[in-house]
């Protein structure tokens, strides 16, 4: 029997508790996303497998030079200029296809993006190709420790 | 006139700005994820010195300080100056220092930061066979440490 004197209010209590729980994974799935949000190009990929090394460096990658140091290869500003694994073992502390394109190029700063794994003979060659090239600024790419 | 039984207040049904925060979201996540790069980048600022080249960053108590890495853990050199600091460069006392791990590195570091706290460079000399990752996370620890910023500055020796 209807009641007279009592208006049933719409039952929103179940379908409330059920989406709150929604609500909530969605807000931290959003701060956390924004947190590690980074408005850089993706990273090209020169190489298969390619994966730079974690750091705590809170500072943000010029969009400079690129010379990308793989297990496989030396490539300047995405074109190959050298094998990696003749560069390991190499005498010379000089790599001449790095310092021509270099000298091509004269950029004033290059960022160096190193496989995690190379061998620092290899990228200290790299790094000493650019001082020779008159870079100025050198930078080391690596990843964040506050990415995802 | 007023009514005798006037009826309840009708609650407030909150349930439509629930579904469009929600709605807002399923919105807002595909586009972020889509847009975002989630490998967030970083970079280091190195020096660079050619090898054997000591450069001097600052005119306090410590003339220079050197970190190596060799098979037995990290060789912290420094020239420390014995006399008055405007009187005579090269007036030095050699120190050196093995440190066996990062944290060990990292205290013997904060000791030579609290002797000349406005010295902000180091020279950092990896080992030939080091890898990329490993001098990364020595910069890391030698730039900052547990008890606060040490040396920001490191410059690389490229050509051991």
């Amino acid at each position: 029997m209807r009641r007279l004197f009592r208006h049933q209010a719409p039952s929103s209590g179940p379908a409330l508790a059920a989406l709150l729980p929604l609500v909530d994974i969605m807000t931290i799935l959003l701060v956390a996303i924004l947190r590690t949000w980074s408005s850089q190009p993706p990273l090209p990929t020169v190489e298969e497998g390619f994966a730079l090394p974690v750091s705590r460096s809170e500072g943000e990658p010029t969009l400079s030079l690129a010379i990308d140091v793989g297990m496989e290869g030396i490539y300047v500003d995405g074109f190959r200029a050298g094998s990696s694994a003749y560069w390991t073992q190499a005498e010379g502390l000089l790599i001449p296809e790095v310092l021509d394109a270099l000298h091509m190029a004269s950029p004033r700063r290059v960022r160096v993006r190193a496989h995690a794994d190379a061998p620092w003979t290899l990228v200290g060659k790299v790094l000493t190709t650019a001082q020779e090239a008159g870079v100025e600024d050198v930078e080391l790419v690596a990843v964040s420790q506050a990415s995802l | 006139m007023r009514r005798l039984f006037p009826p309840a207040p009708e609650p407030h049904d909150i349930r439509p700005t629930v579904l469009s925060v929600v709605a807002l979201m399923l919105l807002l996540l595909p586009l972020t994820l889509f847009s975002t790069s989630l490998d967030k980048r970083t970079s280091l600022p190195i020096g660079l010195t050619g090898g054997g080249g000591e450069r001097i960053a600052s005119d306090g108590p410590v003339e220079r300080l050197r970190v190596v890495r060799q098979d037995e853990g990290f060789v912290v050199k420094a020239a420390v100056r014995t006399t008055d600091i405007r009187a005579a460069a090269g007036e030095v006392e050699l120190r050196q220092v093995i440190a066996e791990d990062l944290t060990a590195l990292q205290r013997v570091l904060w000791r030579f930061k609290r002797m000349d706290p406005a010295r902000t460079e180091l020279t950092l000399v990896p080992a030939p066979r080091s890898t990329t990752a490993e001098v990364v996370r020595w910069m890391d620890a030698t730039r900052r440490g547990p008890d606060g910023e040490l040396y920001p500055r490191v410059v690389l020796e490229a050509s051991p």
